[in-house]
């Protein structure tokens, strides 16, 4: 362990050591110049930048060519950048002196010092609201320099003095340009106009030259106006329409990430994990939409920021709060409601968003019966506090509750289950190049079932008894991240996290003291410490190639026992062609060391997350992945191919209770590995009203377990060949707007038995009791996942009407249909036989044709 | 448990939602069924088992079991190598279980070693080797009534007295086996049933005539199993489930005795204990085993196999592995003792 450590922090210095090298800067390289062709001798090319910019070069006609004839680009852009161009590939030194630059002889082709960066930083925001805009675009075009703003709406770009014309975007917004003389750091923050149309704004080829292909990022705009099942919209449906995605069982809102089980997904609201995602069913996610300002979602290029999870990273940002006005939206659907209320609590200094659903599906069948019932709510706040300039506190907050019951005269069954984090952050501009981010998070995941059944004694009096069980996970952690620019060629990140988990697993206690059995019990608590530090350089060269290597490492550790594991990142990205397409490939180490016993992807509370322990190993993942993108005649595409190894990959051994999981949990699961690998297709384009998307995965996916299987390798239950998914949207006006999307998937695998024989306790004569699920016959399974079930496609469409009163009310109704021509999607599978005893292999569908209707009124 | 109740809640919350079934095809291969042989060969008692045929899940299968009639089954002690045919016959079970009894006059002689070898002209050959393991000694040392998580259930401590010097593992389990009691009294000298003279035996008794009864008890084949429960750590039971788990059977590999005592409790679901209709009325078996490891890990595959598992849920199905080559099936061994308790009332 202490190896890695220093391997670590070597890695570290190794990381900063070229970005202070090259802070090194000189004045003559930095002044702007303007080519007047943008084809010329590079004779000429040197004569004009004398003409414009005075400064002088020299150079030996023995050891430059200089009739050779070359191609600059258009606009302004420093003198250094021009010969970075121009000298690219030959084999002379630049060495400035004084006001002249000196080309000498060298032996390797040599990059032009930089001159003096001068940091440009500030926040980009929402004009109306003040709600800072995440993964917003800055870019320089005479610097040839460019960046996104980071999680909390911050940039900071290192430029050369000079004029400078900035670019400013955001998909959904009107792009602003801000012309700009830098002879000083200077602080900027900008204001972002929302665009008048409702269409989607397609990436721009000046957003696709800053190289960075390493997730998909989504905002609220992106995540609305989907065809919704029940009319919920939820951001899960739509990353399943993203390539490498999947939902698993169709119509279930969670996310499958290329080949990986749901519990691999790290899903962080504000920066706070949550351990359970699914809302009634897995008819709908904990991600309120009302209350999303936008998701960052990672599934092959991890940042060394991110960790502990295999598969995927999904970062989801609340609203922040309106700074300007007070404001909110409105929804009524088939089967919940929601509330969201935001504005200032000091106008342009503090802000507060509160918002809430429930559902009323337990109203709506309380007449039919008493007997069962089911709820969910949650409610997502959070407050900003702008204390000044450069410092900013954010307080966030969510509980949920899902809750299901079932009773009778004489038993009563219920299970309440939900998170309930909350999170301090604190943001401060230490100086233009340093952003450090310190956030403390809290975050408990509780799950409590309650059993009570009444009896009549004897002597006719009511007794009852029963039990409460409960299972928690509990966690608090503090991390501290840091982002430095020192010059327009890096951006440094490091960070340190701390987490300290509690686990609880199973606890019983009976709720009637008269009971003499079961004793209380409790399965043995879990405490885990986990440290985290990481470091990542994003280096640009030659504005061309950017590189980004990240060490992550991670010390898990308990009073028993310690996993630690160095996970290496490495994302590349070259640009063949300016602006048009890109090149990128990663490759990333991942660990996990909590592990979620999954049962079921039906959105009921049959999953428990447990700590890795001295016989359950982390689970471990090596990706690799190499991608293409560009645009093509108004076409955005991209191609993705990846491989993923897995190690560790835990599974549920038997089909008893799943909450018995108790002191011996460790003895119903089973590790094995697995591997994954596959190519996506991401097609886009705009057809005046119309846009057009497609999103194609070609997979393979495959599980090896020692006891299952003989020991053979065995494809992945949702081991999906083909998934395809298209969207078609029409916005004729503001006023109304339609989208389409038609979803294709290869079906999953399926453990098919070979042969049915006599029940073994039958022919000792033992009849079955009804505490068993029992049957006549007993399956004989040979090899796993060896059925296909039949391929999932339906259509889902839907229509808004949206008027428009006034400055801010707008009033929408949504229309649409789920699965329109009702395919039978098979969701569950049944064995039996025909009325001539012929054995039958039935599928269960239950979404087919499936209307919604729902009014949304934004204040 | 609890939780799969809880899973009876979605199909009633979905009834909101039009749902369908689809038939999907069955795989439309050529396969065909296998030799099964079923049972439990007890030390001391006369050789028994049962004989079937399994169904292919292809294509045009019938989920109705045909019976092998012309099957042929042998015992063969592993120490002669002498072959005694068994007779393989239809009996009153048949169409129930699906199988054909098997049954010889060879008593199982403990520590001894049997191979059954069964040959079916279509189905081919199956063959299975079963160890009878050594007489052992066990006993019940005290019963008590208490409240299990809502179930009255009757708790009893069980010491079992490990053989060291070979692999033991232990089953506990009980059932109730159904019983008739037929009382009969004199009646102008003969021996006639209550039933068919129940005029005369009521006319007598009102009478003030003392009538004595005498009583045949009848007990049948057909048993019902009781739920049993462990709170012991060391059962195999309790890695698989919780002690509000319900158990076929008490699993204590040899591991947890070492040679030595151990006392376990065992808790008896007394729900079935009496019954009101005479069709249900019987007694209750208790049941300490001692069984050789092979069939210990198939009662232990057994207690966690589920016919729903792996059809609607991620957890992993399990593969039912016995111990019969070229078909399937368990052939198990056990030595045993048994407890017998009569907790129904017949009156006459």
């Amino acid at each position: 362990m202490r190896l890695n450590v220093y391997l670590f922090l070597i890695a570290v210095l190794l990381l900063l050591v070229p970005a202070g090298l090259s802070a090194q800067t000189a004045h003559p390289l930095g002044k702007t110049f303007t080519p007047r062709h943008t084809e010329a001798s590079l004779k000429d090319f040197f004569r004009d930048i004398e003409a414009t910019t005075g400064v002088i070069i020299s150079y030996s006609n023995r050891s430059l060519d200089d009739r050779e004839v070359l191609r600059l680009p258009a606009g302004p852009q420093t003198v250094g950048q021009a010969l970075d161009i121009l000298l690219a590939g030959k084999k002379v030194n630049v060495v400035e002196s004084g006001e002249k630059i000196l080309l000498a002889p060298g032996t390797a082709a040599t990059t032009p010092v930089a001159a003096p960066a001068i940091s440009l930083n500030g926040y980009v925001r929402d004009v109306q609201s003040g709600e800072v805009l995440i993964g917003a675009t800055v870019y320089a075009p005479s610097g040839m320099a460019g960046t996104v703003t980071n999680n909390f709406g911050f940039y900071s770009l290192s430029l050369p003095p000079g004029k400078h014309t900035l670019y400013i975007s955001y998909i959904g917004y009107k792009t602003d340009t801000l012309d700009l003389a830098l002879d000083n750091s200077l602080r900027r923050d900008v204001d972002l106009r929302e665009a008048a149309s409702m269409q989607e704004v397609s990436v721009s080829s000046k957003e696709s030259q800053f190289l960075v292909q390493d997730h998909m990022h989504l905002s609220s705009g992106d995540l609305e106006n989907k065809p919704l099942l029940l009319g919920e919209a939820d951001p899960m449906r739509s990353l399943q329409l993203q390539a490498g995605v999947q939902s698993g069982t169709d119509g279930a809102s969670s996310v499958m990430v290329r080949g990986g089980d749901p519990g691999q997904n790290l899903h962080l609201l504000d920066g706070i994990p949550l351990y359970y995602v699914d809302h009634f069913f897995g008819l709908t996610s904990v991600y309120n939409l009302e209350a999303i300002k936008s998701i960052d979602f990672y599934k092959g290029a991890f940042p060394a920021r991110y960790g502990g999870r295999l598969s995927s990273i999904l970062d989801v940002h609340a609203r922040d709060g309106d700074l300007q006005r007070i404001g909110g939206q409105f929804t009524l659907g088939l089967v919940k409601s929601s509330l969201n209320l935001e504005g200032p609590i000091v106008k342009n200094k503090a802000a507060l968003m509160v918002s809430a659903r429930r559902t009323y599906v337990d109203g709506l069948i309380r007449p039919f019966t008493k007997e069962v019932g089911a709820y969910f709510y949650d409610v997502n706040a959070k407050a900003n506090w702008i204390i000044n300039k450069n410092n900013r506190v954010y307080a966030s907050f969510y509980n949920g509750r899902d809750q299901i019951g079932v009773s009778s005269d004489a038993v009563y069954i219920s299970a309440l289950w939900g998170n309930t984090v909350a999170a301090i952050k604190w943001n401060t501009i230490i100086n233009p190049r340093i952003f450090l981010n310190t956030t403390a998070t809290y975050s408990l995941f509780r799950y409590r079932i309650k059993d009570r059944i009444d009896l009549i004694d004897t002597s006719g009096v009511k007794v009852s008894s029963g039990f409460i069980g409960l299972s928690s996970v509990k966690d608090a952690a503090l991390r501290i991240a840091a982002e430095w620019y020192p010059n327009p060629a890096h951006k440094i990140e490091i960070g340190t996290r701390y987490a300290y988990t509690a686990f609880s697993p199973t606890s019983l206690k009976t709720s009637d003291p008269q009971q003499s059995f079961p004793l209380n019990t409790q399965s043995s608590l879990f405490y885990s410490n986990e440290l985290v530090l990481y470091a990542e350089d994003e280096y640009r060269y030659n504005n061309r190639w950017l590189i980004r290597p990240g060490l992550h490492f991670s010390n898990w550790f308990s009073e028993k026992f310690q996993y630690h594991s160095l996970q290496p990142r490495l994302y590349i990205a070259y640009r063949p062609e300016r602006g048009k397409q890109v090149i990128y490939g990663s490759a990333s180490h991942m660990a996990q060391f909590l592990h979620l016993i999954n049962s079921n992807t039906y959105g009921l509370p049959a999953d428990f997350w447990v700590p890795s322990t001295e016989r359950i190993r982390p689970e471990e993942s090596w990706q690799m992945s190499l991608g293409y993108s560009g645009t093509w005649k108004g076409l955005n595409y991209n191609v993705e191919a990846y491989y993923k190894d897995i190690d560790g990959v835990i599974t549920y051994r038997t089909g008893k209770s799943i909450f018995d999981n108790s002191n011996h949990w460790q003895d119903k699961v089973a590790q094995g590995t697995g591997w994954t690998y596959g190519m996506e297709l991401t097609l886009n384009r705009s057809f005046g009203k119309f846009n057009a998307a497609l999103a194609y995965t070609l997979s393979w996916s495959w599980r090896q377990f020692s006891e299952f299987n003989d020991g053979k390798p065995f494809p992945y239950r949702y081991d999906r060949r083909h998934n395809l998914k298209t969207m078609l949207s029409y916005v004729l006006s503001k006023r109304f707007d339609a989208t389409a999307n038609w979803t294709f998937m290869s079906g999953e695998a399926f453990t098919l038995p070979d042969q049915i024989y006599p029940d073994f306790d039958q022919n000792l004569f033992i009849q079955p009791n009804a505490a068993f699920t029992s049957n006549n016959f007993t399956y004989y399974y040979t090899d796993w996942n060896n059925y296909r079930l039949p391929a999932i496609h339906r259509l889902d469409i839907g229509v808004n009407f949206n008027r428009y009163r006034r400055k801010h009310y707008v009033r929408t109704w949504s229309l649409g249909m789920f699965n329109v021509y009702g395919r039978p999607n098979v969701m569950f599978v049944m064995l039996d036989s025909d009325d001539e005893g012929r054995l039958r292999l039935k599928g269960v569908n239950l979404l087919s044709f499936v209307p919604y209707i729902s009014f949304k009124l934004k204040f | 448990m609890h939780c799969l109740k809880l899973v009876v809640v979605l199909p009633l919350l979905l009834v909101l939602l039009p749902a369908c079934t689809k038939e999907l095809k069955l795989p439309d291969i050529d396969k065909k069924g296998k030799i099964v042989l079923l049972g439990e060969l007890i030390s001391g008692d006369t050789a028994y088992l049962r004989v079937g045929e399994s169904v292919p899940l292809v294509s045009g299968s019938s989920m109705q079991f045909q019976l092998p009639h012309q099957v042929s089954v042998t015992l063969e002690p592993v120490l002669t190598g002498i072959s005694y045919p068994l007779k393989v016959e239809q009996d009153g079970w048949s169409g129930i279980l699906n199988t054909l009894a098997v049954s010889g006059n060879q008593v199982m002689s403990p520590y001894a070693r049997y191979r059954i070898h069964a040959k079916d002209a279509k189905l081919g050959n199956a063959d299975c080797e079963v160890y009878m393991p050594a007489p052992f000694s066990a006993a019940v040392l005290d019963t008590i009534a208490v409240n299990l998580g809502g179930t009255v259930a009757l708790r009893t401590r069980i010491r079992i007295n490990d053989n060291g010097s070979e692999e033991n593992h232990y089953v506990v389990e009980a059932v109730k086996q159904a019983m008739s009691v037929e009382a009969f009294f004199n009646y102008n000298g003969d021996l006639v049933s209550i039933f068919e003279y129940r005029f005369q035996y009521d006319s007598l008794r009102l009478a003030g005539v003392e009538v004595p009864l005498t009583y045949d008890t009848t007990y049948f084949n057909d048993k019902t199993r009781m739920v049993v429960y462990t709170d012991d750590p060391n059962s195999e039971n309790a890695k698989l489930g919780s002690t509000l788990s319900p158990n076929k059977r008490i699993l204590l590999s040899d591991k947890s005795f070492n040679g030595s005592s151990y006392i376990t409790q065992v808790f008896i679901d007394k729900s079935l204990f009496t019954a009101s209709s005479t069709g249900s009325k019987g007694r209750v078996l208790l049941w300490i085993k001692s069984v050789p490891a092979e069939y210990f890990e198939f009662l232990r595959t057994y207690e966690s196999f589920e016919s729903v598992t792996g059809w609607g849920s991620l957890a992993q199905p399990r593969k039912l592995e016995g111990n019969i080559k070229g078909g399937l099936g368990m052939v198990g061994s056990a030595a045993r003792i048994e407890y017998a308790y009569l907790y129904d009332r017949w009156t006459f």
